[in-house]
């Protein structure tokens, strides 16, 4: 079982994540339409738990991609990944600003989107009828998952996008810097502030007792 | 203390990313179709700004030489100068009968010195 241990030198792990992610990005894109096919989905849940709502998310998916055809097309594909997370990020913070913005000015409440809470659920339950999964541990899974995608939400804007870059995708510090235009020292703080908080929370089946 | 299972979490994201809803990734496609159109127009849309932007230095180009040698009033400058000449040497001819006097007067004046 592979864990992340916050005692452990972070340059080996960089090193490590970094090749992987080489690897990763050599074996599954060459083309543009190649990036973006196996980017969409995960990008999409990326910015849906950041945004909560999955019409926004849609939105900021789609003029992300917009740009990095536009303006990033002739770069390198390695440089792909941490340029289109750059730019949902930048979005993300936009879509925050101006919902604060509605919020304090124009007294707009955000409305909760039932839907969104429960993504999965409708999933689960077509994946049960259609692949006859054995429904009970396939539930068991879709609320473990649900949970965590609620703490996740819960952390601060940085906070998130440190956990979700460095955990979720596999970039390394200095990728996940530059996806987030800040720099290295700053994500390490914000990565391991994460780390604490979903340490705390999280239930025990995403949580393994140390060695 | 736990540490975080991260191979787990990355599974279950796994999971989750095939369990998009089709209508997701329906628009998901489309965007990146969208996208990737974009590029293509854009060729297609600075040829044709190049195009029309040569067409335009062409046609001003055009229209500054037609100013310059402006052949209709070229023309009209030299008719004037020598069917004018001509006229005014006719005009000259005709008038010379008429004004015979003043001829007369200044030889008479010129007596009238003398």
């Amino acid at each position: 079982m592979k864990s992340i241990d916050m005692t452990s030198d972070p340059n080996t792990k960089d090193s490590s994540l970094e090749l992987e992610n080489q690897k990763t990005a050599i074996n599954n894109y060459h083309t543009m339409e190649q990036f973006l096919r196996y980017i969409e989905r995960r990008a999409f849940h990326f910015v849906r738990i950041s945004v909560d709502n999955v019409e926004d998310a849609h939105d900021i998916v789609q003029t992300s991609m917009y740009k990095l055809v536009k303006n990033y097309t002739d770069k390198s594909p390695a440089d792909w990944m941490p340029l289109f997370y750059r730019i949902m990020s930048n979005k993300v913070t936009d879509f925050h600003r101006r919902q604060s913005l509605r919020e304090r000015f124009f007294f707009q409440v955000p409305v909760e989107n039932e839907e969104d809470k429960d993504y999965l659920q409708s999933q689960v339950l077509l994946g049960v009828a259609l692949e006859s999964e054995a429904p009970l541990p396939s539930l068991e899974r879709e609320r473990q998952i649900d949970k965590l995608t609620q703490i996740i939400r819960m952390l601060p804007l940085r906070q998130k996008q440190a956990f979700m870059l460095r955990c979720w995708e596999g970039l390394s510090t200095r990728e996940t810097a530059k996806a987030m235009g800040c720099s290295e020292g700053s994500v390490k703080t914000h990565y391991s502030r994460a780390m604490s908080r979903l340490q705390e929370q999280l239930e025990d089946c995403y949580l393994e007792k140390h060695k | 203390m736990k540490n975080i299972n991260e191979e787990k979490i990355q599974k279950d994201i796994k999971y989750l990313t095939e369990k998009t809803r089709s209508e997701d990734i329906f628009k998901l496609a489309n965007a990146r179709n969208k996208a990737l159109e974009q590029s293509q127009v854009n060729w297609a849309q600075s040829y044709l700004t190049w195009a029309a932007a040569s067409i335009a230095l062409l046609a001003v180009v055009t229209i500054a030489n037609v100013n310059l040698t402006d052949p209709i009033n070229s023309n009209v400058t030299n008719d004037k100068s020598e069917t004018f000449l001509a006229i005014e040497a006719q005009d000259n001819e005709y008038y010379d009968d008429f004004y015979y006097w003043l001829d007369i007067y200044d030889d008479s004046l010129v007596a009238i010195t003398e």
